[in-house]
């Protein structure tokens, strides 16, 4: 994130899911920056400015959306890093999954997510799902930052 | 981690269906972005870009299907003495819009208490109850009748129906994965239904069949192991 809006950064492994995303972001004409973390080790990084993000400027993101399953560092891990941690632990984590497993879904509302997402089958899907979450965390909710 | 590791056709069954689904989704969504990019195109290739996309709704749709059938196995409880009754008003309760909209009849006698995971004794009676729903001749108002006998090895649940039945040939064959024995678009169903069915009851140490009279009726039974 470049400028000083707040934004969503999108931690997600998989390369097609990301430019997915990017695409959809962009037909849902979504104004706040969307970024893209690659695994929940560099999700920490961003949010603590360590490692390849230590000069970070920008924000905090207004949300984080979270993959479950990433190499390195899964998103359950990540999240309950975040949660744990007294600096980030107020940014609102929702999860976007592939996952539609029940324990899956109990465990990250037990560790504090805002929400939990299912991935969309279709582009369509994808674009109005986007389109929601930019609406509702960007524009309707008051953030605890900013 | 689970205490111990789940056999490799179970795991399998759970990998395939799980990390398909990324590329299926993947192809689906590449054809959402590419279709408005594409302009005008002729007829037959449109045809095509339809075909794609009818294959890979198919193939996401069997994946879930392979899905619930692993999950049978993996997610799957300790059988324990269950009322029967309860679950089959859970199972009315799930079909109560099928139900609604058939002005079907459903009754049932005393079931009484089964030794069985209760999710999948329900499941299990979703489906039977649903087929008997289903397997009607257009226009015809479903009747199903549930009973309990008597039986020297266990508990024997009986699914009565008054539908179009099953044809002589058909044999075990209505328990195979995706096996429909009528042409697309006559009834609904992708041919899972009676395969969870068989893998519940065998997973309980049980065993399940039918009788059926073309044009008159099935009656379909399993059996499940005294408690």
């Amino acid at each position: 994130m470049t400028e000083d809006v707040v934004g969503v950064l999108y931690a997600e492994d998989d390369p097609d899911d990301r430019l997915l995303a990017r695409e959809a972001w962009e037909d849902s004409r979504a104004l706040n920056p969307l970024d893209f973390v690659k695994d929940g080790e560099e999700l920490l990084e961003y949010l603590r400015r360590e490692g390849r993000y230590a000069g970070r400027t920008s924000p905090q993101p207004g949300v984080v959306l979270l993959d479950l399953n990433m190499p390195r560092m899964d998103g359950r891990t990540a999240l309950a890093e975040i949660k744990k941690d007294p600096e980030l632990r107020r940014i609102p984590v929702v999860v976007l999954t592939t996952s539609k497993a029940s324990e899956d879904v109990l465990k990250s509302y037990d560790l504090g997510v805002a929400g939990f997402i299912v991935k969309p089958p279709t582009f369509e899907a994808l674009s109005g799902v986007l389109r929601d979450v930019e609406q509702y965390w960007m524009k309707l909710v008051r953030l605890p930052e900013g | 981690m689970p205490d111990s590791p789940k056999p490799p056709l179970e795991r399998l069954a759970y990998a395939v269906s799980h990390d398909l689904g990324a590329p299926v989704r993947h192809i689906r969504q590449y054809l959402g972005l590419l279709k408005p990019r594409l302009g005008e195109l002729d007829a037959r290739a449109e045809g095509y870009i339809e075909r794609i996309e009818v294959a890979s709704e198919r193939l996401a749709s069997q994946l879930q299907d392979v899905l619930r059938y692993s999950r049978v196995l993996n997610r799957g409880g300790e059988p324990v003495l269950t009322a029967a009754d309860e679950a089959f008003a859970a199972a009315c309760a799930r079909l109560r819009l099928v139900i609604a909209s058939s002005g079907a009849v459903v009754v049932s006698e005393v079931l009484g208490e089964v030794l069985a995971d209760p999710d999948q004794l329900e499941e299990l009676l979703v489906e039977l109850i649903g087929n008997a729903l289903e397997f009607v001749e257009p226009g015809a108002t479903p009747s199903v009748t549930l009973r309990r006998r008597a039986s020297p090895t266990g508990v024997r649940i009986e699914v009565a129906d008054t539908g179009i039945g099953i044809a002589e040939h058909a044999g075990r064959a209505v328990f195979d994965l995706w096996r429909r024995l009528h042409a697309d678009g006559e009834y609904a169903g992708r041919g899972v239904g009676l395969a969870i069915c068989e893998l519940i009851v065998q997973r309980h140490g049980g065993t399940i069949g039918y009788e059926s009279e073309p044009g008159r009726g099935s009656t379909f039974w399993f059996e499940l192991p005294p408690g």
